[in-house]
């Protein structure tokens, strides 16, 4: 009994400090580890006063500060073609899985809408086992909405997938060779595909990036895959909150898939373009998805030695315009 | 299932439920299906060697005991050795030695890479730990100092008793069986007093450690980008994120093992006071010296020996010390600092004045911070970028001390020079309750409100 009773004092007194803690973290510290660790919540708590919220990954911003006149950001620029404030919570590599936590924490009737990158390349194996994957898993977990001090020891106590470099690897590997895509051998796994050196080039850098643009673009999205699970609970959050819902679909480098793979990768690429539509595009339920896909030239793309969707102002100019036409249509 | 995991703390409050709800001759069963579970939570496949050492060390100790010819022991002895340090060589040095001889193999290109890969696999989580442990088993059954365990199930046990199996302390059975086996009793005291230490390893651990981490990284990462100063910072740093990342690690193990009445060794004794290298090492990682002494040392001749041989001893503990931490070059040259200074200490006698004190400690300090730069080194060249990469003294780029790590890191050294000549237990008992309870509510606090989010396992379980 008096175990009991010494226990049962201690734990009362524990939680009277972790409430003390929790409040006086809230008051004084949370905004601060934020602005550090969780920028995108932080912005977003600070943007709420906005029309429209673009959530986005580094396609928003300028990579080539140098030649374009005008640095600024996909988001900004659209709105020079409309009437609607836009502000941008965007971070690199981020995707779908990070969005749909922050879409979470939109006040309802607050804002009247929500943009959405939906890139194409995010749903590739190399995406879902990036580098950046931990660190977008730890950025997911701490946008959960849960109580400030829960959120936070999440992240101190890694509550969150965690693999390491070896593991990702091995997952990668294993996608590559048994994922099938709709064409026989040697086209009908990416491992297959890119054993069958020949049909790349005897260029070791053109090879190289020819690989790169298979790794990135030949698979086939479908409703069971990851990242379209996100993209449905970010459907049914904006249904939920009341928000009108545009999905951009991103400009992919078409020009250069084509001219080193050929139309076997573009085909696959439009297949995964039009899954997207047909999911999703529904204006009477408030979600148009806008196809930029094949908007941009290979000009306009900034980077040549790997698949990016970095634009330069011209790129990003005929996004913000197509942005900005979908949002003067909406009534 | 690391200790700072939301994991451990579901599984450590079930596991201690249970074993005082359950009958006292089913404990051994309910801990070896927890810490089976614990280290099984890693990769089920590292489970398959835990067995195989647990299973050849069970009747390698049978038959020394049952046999009395010295040849036959002697063989037995060797079966135990051979298989541990062969899975130890295998999966931690196997890489390592394959790079070194592979190039003068005279084998194609592709089967080499072949070879390099498949020995790329990730290392059993904390296989230095109870190879070592399992090792030492066998030696004392064969020095005839303990007699062996006739239960496989409670010998899996001392094999396996998770709070100390994936970094220590290491076990002596002498010291830990006969406690597994005890019928411990549900006790204020042993709840309380292993709680205290927990509280405090993972205040160190994931408010000090965890937060000096990201800058020890930045530095070693790219030391060219830094000063002089400021890689000095970095190098320092690294000596108090490993001191506060294994002495963490070491206090959530003992105070684990303490909620079930067990005490297990402690590991370290406020090493950065010590004052002579030889100080450092009766203070840092003692189960381990302790280990090196009593089954190298002292079978080499130890000190009983001429100059010449002794000195050979020193190195040869030093640097299989160094080994022991990992398959790199920068760990023997760790041992090797270590063991030149122990030596040039012993030979050079300067007289222990409490005014020279300081001095001593300073050195003693210095010197063990210089080694810690090739311990956290990735390989020798980046450990010479961060000692002459830079010349500049006035790099623009700085370590951004965040203030909530130099608060901890200020607490951490009050209590610090509070444990130094006494335990963590024997202090608290002696504080007031209010003035305890108030050091509490800062502890949870810190732990609550500033521990490190980068990914950060503990350092030791690489080893």
């Amino acid at each position: 009994m008096e175990i009991i009773k010494n226990i049962g004092l201690r734990i009362l007194l524990l939680a009277v400090i972790t409430i003390a803690t929790s409040a006086i973290y809230k008051r004084y510290f949370y905004d601060s580890f934020l602005e550090k660790e969780g920028f995108l919540l932080y912005r977003l708590n600070r943007s709420v006063n906005a029309d429209y919220l673009f959530f986005s990954a580094s396609s928003d911003y300028t990579f080539d500060s140098i030649n374009d006149l005008d640095t600024s950001r996909v988001s900004i620029l659209t709105m020079n073609y409309c009437a609607k404030s836009v502000k941008s919570i965007a971070g690199g590599a981020h995707h779908a899985g990070v969005f749909k936590q922050l879409i979470k924490h939109i006040p309802k009737n607050k804002i009247e809408g929500i943009i959405v990158s939906f890139n194409i390349r995010s749903f590739s194996p190399k995406w879902l086992t990036g580098i950046n994957e931990n660190l977008l898993q730890k950025y997911a977990a701490l946008y959960k909405p849960n109580p400030v001090l829960i959120s936070r020891l999440t992240a101190s106590l890694k509550f969150y997938p965690i693999r390491t470099q070896k593991e990702l690897e091995q997952e990668r590997n294993t996608y590559f060779s048994s994922w099938l895509l709709p064409y026989l051998f040697p086209k009908n796994t990416v491992k297959n595909w890119y054993s069958n050196e020949n049909q790349f080039s005897t260029n070791d850098s053109i090879a190289n990036i020819s690989l790169e643009y298979l790794k990135s673009f030949a698979f086939v999205i479908n409703d069971n895959h990851a990242r379209t699970k996100d993209f449905d609970e970010i459907i049914e959050l904006a249904k939920s909150k009341n928000l009108k819902l545009i999905l951009h679909i991103l400009p992919e480098n078409m020009e250069e898939a084509r001219r080193l793979i050929g139309d076997s990768l573009t085909a696959l690429i439009q297949a995964n373009r039009d899954f997207a539509i047909a999911r999703y595009h529904n204006p009477t339920a408030n979600v148009w998805v806008i196809d930029n896909l094949e908007k941009v030239r290979h000009v306009d793309f900034t980077d040549r030695d790997f698949p990016t969707e970095h634009y330069n102002q011209n790129g990003r100019t005929i996004i913000a315009k197509s942005i900005a036409k979908q949002l003067n249509a909406i009534k | 299932m690391l200790f700072n995991s939301i994991e451990f703390l579901v599984f450590f409050p079930i596991v201690i439920a249970l074993y005082y709800a359950v009958q006292y001759k089913w404990r051994w069963l309910l801990l070896l299906a927890a810490s089976y579970i614990f280290y099984g939570s890693w990769k089920i496949e590292f489970l398959s060697l835990i067995a195989l050492s647990t299973l050849v060390d069970f009747y390698v100790g049978k038959q020394l005991y049952e046999n009395t010819e010295p040849k036959k022991r002697l063989k037995y002895l060797l079966l135990s050795l051979g298989l541990n340090l062969s899975l130890l060589i295998f999966f931690k040095y196997g890489s390592f030695l394959a790079n070194i001889a592979l190039p003068i193999v005279p084998i194609p290109e592709w089967r080499k890479n072949q070879i390099v890969s498949f020995l790329a696999f990730d290392l059993p989580v904390g296989i230095s730990f109870y190879t070592f442990q399992t090792m030492g088993y066998t030696i004392d059954i064969f020095k005839n100092k303990i007699k062996p365990e006739k239960h496989l199930g409670k010998f899996a046990l001392y094999v396996s008793y998770f709070p100390q199996l994936v970094a220590g302390p290491i076990e002596r059975f002498k010291h830990l069986q006969p406690q597994l086996l005890a019928n411990n009793k549900l006790t204020y005291r042993n709840l309380c007093h292993g709680a205290r230490l927990m509280l405090y390893g993972f205040f160190i651990k994931m408010v000090i450690a965890d937060n000096i981490a990201p800058l020890v990284d930045a530095v070693f990462e790219s030391p060219l980008e830094y000063s002089l100063v400021t890689k000095w910072t970095g190098i320092l740093g690294f000596g108090w994120q490993i001191y506060a990342d294994f002495y963490g690690y070491s206090l959530i193990a003992i105070g684990a093992a303490r909620c079930m009445g067990v005490e297990l060794v402690s590991n370290f004794k406020t090493p950065y006071f010590a004052n002579s290298i030889q100080d450092f090492w009766r203070r840092w990682h003692i189960s381990l010296s302790t280990w090196f002494r009593d089954y190298i040392f002292v079978p080499l001749g130890g000190s009983n020996v001429n100059k010449v041989i002794w000195i050979r001893n020193i190195f040869v503990v030093f640097i299989l010390s160094g080994l022991w931490h990992g398959a790199n070059y920068t760990f023997i040259i760790w041992g090797a600092i270590h063991g030149l200074f122990y030596l040039i200490e012993r030979f050079i006698k300067v007289p222990n004045r409490s005014f020279l004190k300081p001095i001593h400690w300073l050195k003693t300090y210095l010197i063990v911070s210089f080694a810690w730069l090739f311990f956290r080194a990735k390989d020798i060249s980046n450990a010479m970028e961060v000692l002459f990469g830079s010349d500049s003294l006035y790099s623009t780029k700085y370590l951004d001390l965040p203030f909530e790590l130099i608060i901890g890191f200020i607490i951490f050294i009050i209590l610090e020079f509070l444990f130094k000549s006494d335990s963590v237990n024997s202090v608290l008992n002696r504080t007031p309750f209010a003035l305890r309870w108030g050091g509490y509510g800062i502890i949870i606090f810190f732990i609550l409100s500033f521990a490190g989010t980068t990914n950060h396992p503990f350092i030791y379980f690489q080893f």
